[in-house]
């Protein structure tokens, strides 16, 4: 068995963690850990060493875009991936996240149980496999 | 008889018997441009004015040089004449059938009675047969500026008298001198009228609320409105005289170099607006909608621009924008969570709970996929309006589209137990459009068609040419729409009876939505129904001639 994928992800909506961490609990193949703020993310992400980053785009104090840029700084995490998920779906502001290096925008709503599914098909695509 | 019998004893008149014209008054005969000639007399604007002394003098010279009692400035008009000038005569107006100039205005000679006794025409008339005893008479018509013969410059006598060639000849100059004075008459009336034009127009432009600026073909201000000067908060007089530049960011000069000389150059007509910028004193620049046009005065081409600071819309505009995404945006956000959570109980658990448990379920995740819907529709349409929707265009085949159509529409059709099949499909019906909104429009169609089928209905897509435009039809065999509903067909969240919205789902703002794609591409859409037979919904998109083979 191939080793799990790391999977972290970051919002500050409790419900919505609490959705996408159920997406995930019969998922094998990932494991995930959950923030609620970019905060806490940047203090997670040495330790826990993620494969690819899940974030929200508009969250207090630091949003989706800065957590991102903030943990592109911590040594050894300035190539990880990272998909957001979030309810700005508008064409100009995708193609604004993806400009910032993700490699997918998720809209929310989305629907739970397609969610692994969706993440998968990202990382296969941004893996080039 | 006395001059009590003045006048209208007509039947006389009109036996003409030789015995009865010593008592009968010749009334003057109506001259055949009457018509006119009264409208260049009201024209004038003379009847009943004040004594002016440019008339009197004529007058008085008049009186002096003949040596007579009696000379007169008459205007005849319809039932009377009416004395502008009198010298000697108290009264100021006489009727029109005793008067010697109703006479006069007949001819363009002078008209001379030299004896009034021995005149068939006026030996009877009360100012012969009394006070002032008239006996000698000659007029010399006045013409007004058009021609028309509206009265005389007369002299009256109470002895007979013939007039040398000579005299005759004075009364010919002074009568010209006079008219002279009634075509200042109306120069005067016309200058008036001017002035008044002239000030309504220019009340009209210092009032108006928007900009008026004229420049001409050199494009320099000859004119500039108080809200031109609010606007850009230059005076009137700090812009005439300048270029127009003066009033535009310098990035904007080349363009409008480039229309106003394409303009010049090929003779055009100007006739434009437009969203510009606009530059005030201080150099901040602000959105600005510009109608300009043209027009020839003297000869020269003037251009005349209409300008609005539209600052405010533009303001408003945005924060619509802005509200709509903020609003859009913050409603995702518990949706994702409503969604979310009905999402797993069905995936995970539906086996767990009661069949009555689980049809609740259903209905509330049906209708938090509607919301989710409403709001990307109110997002779309939003973009459109606002003219935001950018589309990525490339060439694209019907017959595909509307294959993928069918393919992604399949799931929902066999939800309502209805079947979706191609009918005829022109192949090589090529347009320039953007497929994921395009299938956007298919979707939409197809959607209502299916709601509105009944079960095990059928749904029929076919591609055709229409003219120069390819039409895509999507037709039901439904209940139809009723012809009352058509105005309200393409409003906001209309739908046939209140009660559809709960039976057949729909946010209401779809139509909406594909029609605005339809028309973004150039193309129009539209349906044809009959109630308990059908609808078919249809759009026509404009021909792309496709690659050459």
């Amino acid at each position: 068995m191939t080793e799990k994928l790391r999977l972290l992800y970051v919002d500050d909506e409790d419900d919505i963690r609490s959705i996408v961490e159920m997406a995930f609990e019969d998922e094998a193949d990932f494991e995930l850990r959950l923030c609620a703020s970019g905060a806490a993310a940047l203090q997670t992400v040495p330790s826990y060493r993620p494969d690819l980053l899940l974030l929200d785009v508009m969250m207090p104090g630091m949003d989706g875009p800065s957590t991102l840029k903030r943990l592109r700084e911590l040594p050894g995490f300035q190539d990880t991936a990272a998909v957001f998920i979030t309810a700005k779906v508008q064409p100009n502001e995708v193609e604004q996240l993806k400009a910032l290096g993700a490699i997918g925008v998720i809209a929310k709503p989305f629907d739970p149980m397609a969610l692994a599914d969706q993440v998968r098909k990202l990382w296969r695509q941004a893996r080039g496999d | 008889m006395t001059g009590s019998a003045v006048g209208y004893r007509e039947s006389c008149v009109r036996c003409k018997r030789p015995d009865h014209w010593s008592f009968i008054i010749e009334k003057p005969a109506i001259p055949s441009n009457e018509i006119e000639r009264l409208a260049a007399l009201r024209a004038l604007q003379m009847l009943d004015t004040p004594a002016e002394e440019r008339f009197d003098r004529i007058t008085r010279i008049a009186q002096w040089h003949f040596g007579e009692p009696t000379a007169l400035i008459s205007l005849v008009d319809a039932k009377r004449q009416w004395f502008k000038s009198r010298q000697g005569l108290a009264a100021t107006e006489t009727s029109r059938d005793v008067s010697f100039c109703g006479h006069a205005i007949l001819g363009e000679d002078i008209f001379c009675v030299p004896n009034a006794l021995d005149d068939p025409r006026f030996s009877d008339n009360p100012l012969v047969t009394g006070d002032p005893n008239v006996r000698f008479y000659a007029g010399a018509p006045l013409h007004a500026p058009g021609g028309e013969r509206v009265g005389t410059l007369c002299i009256l006598g109470d002895q007979p008298r013939e007039l040398s060639a000579a005299d005759l000849a004075v009364l010919r100059d002074l009568a010209d001198c006079a008219e002279g004075e009634l075509e200042r008459v109306e120069l005067h009336a016309i200058q008036r009228h001017l002035r008044a034009t002239e000030s309504r127009l220019g009340a009209v432009i210092e009032t108006a609320l928007d900009g008026i600026v004229t420049i001409d073909a050199h494009g320099v201000v000859q004119a500039f409105n108080p809200a031109a000067e609010r606007i850009f908060d230059f005076s009137a007089a700090e812009v005439i005289g300048r270029h127009i530049k003066l009033l535009m960011p310098e990035r904007d000069q080349g363009m409008h170099h480039a229309v106003f000389d394409h303009h010049l150059s090929t003779g055009e007509h100007m006739m434009l607006r437009r969203q510009t910028t606009g530059q005030r004193r201080d150099g901040s620049t602000f959105p600005m909608e510009l109608a300009a046009s043209e027009m020839e005065i003297d000869g020269q081409r003037m251009f005349t621009g209409i300008v609005r600071d539209i600052t405010e819309s533009k303001r408003i505009e945005r924060m619509k924008s802005e509200f709509i995404s903020t609003v859009s945006h913050e409603l995702r956000t518990p949706l994702t969570s409503i969604r979310g959570a009905l999402g797993l109980l069905l995936g995970k658990y539906a086996d767990t709970v009661p069949a009555k448990t689980l049809h609740l379920l259903e209905m509330a995740n049906r209708n938090s996929e509607r919301l989710t819907l409403l709001i990307n529709d109110l997002l779309d349409l939003e973009k459109i309006e606002s003219k935001n929707l950018d589309l990525d265009l490339k060439e694209l085949g019907l017959a595909t589209l509307a294959q993928q159509a069918l393919g992604a529409n399949e799931g929902y059709a066999q939800h309502y137990g209805v079947h979706l099949r191609l009918g005829e499909i022109l192949r090589d019906a090529n347009v320039r459009g953007d497929a994921h909104r395009l299938l956007q429009v298919f979707s939409n169609l197809l959607s209502n068609a299916v709601k509105y089928s009944s079960k095990d209905g059928e749904v029929v897509v076919s591609v055709a040419q229409h003219g120069d435009h390819y039409r895509v039809s999507v037709r039901d065999f439904g209940r139809g729409i009723p012809d009352e509903f058509r105005s309200r067909m393409f409003q906001r969240f209309a739908q046939a009876d209140s009660s559809d919205t709960r039976e057949k789902g729909g946010t209401g703002l779809g139509l909406n939505v594909a029609k605005a794609i339809v028309e973004r591409h150039g193309g129009s859409l539209d349906y044809v129904s009959e109630v308990g037979v059908g609808t078919e919904f249809y759009f026509d998109l404009p021909a792309h001639p496709g690659p050459q083979p």
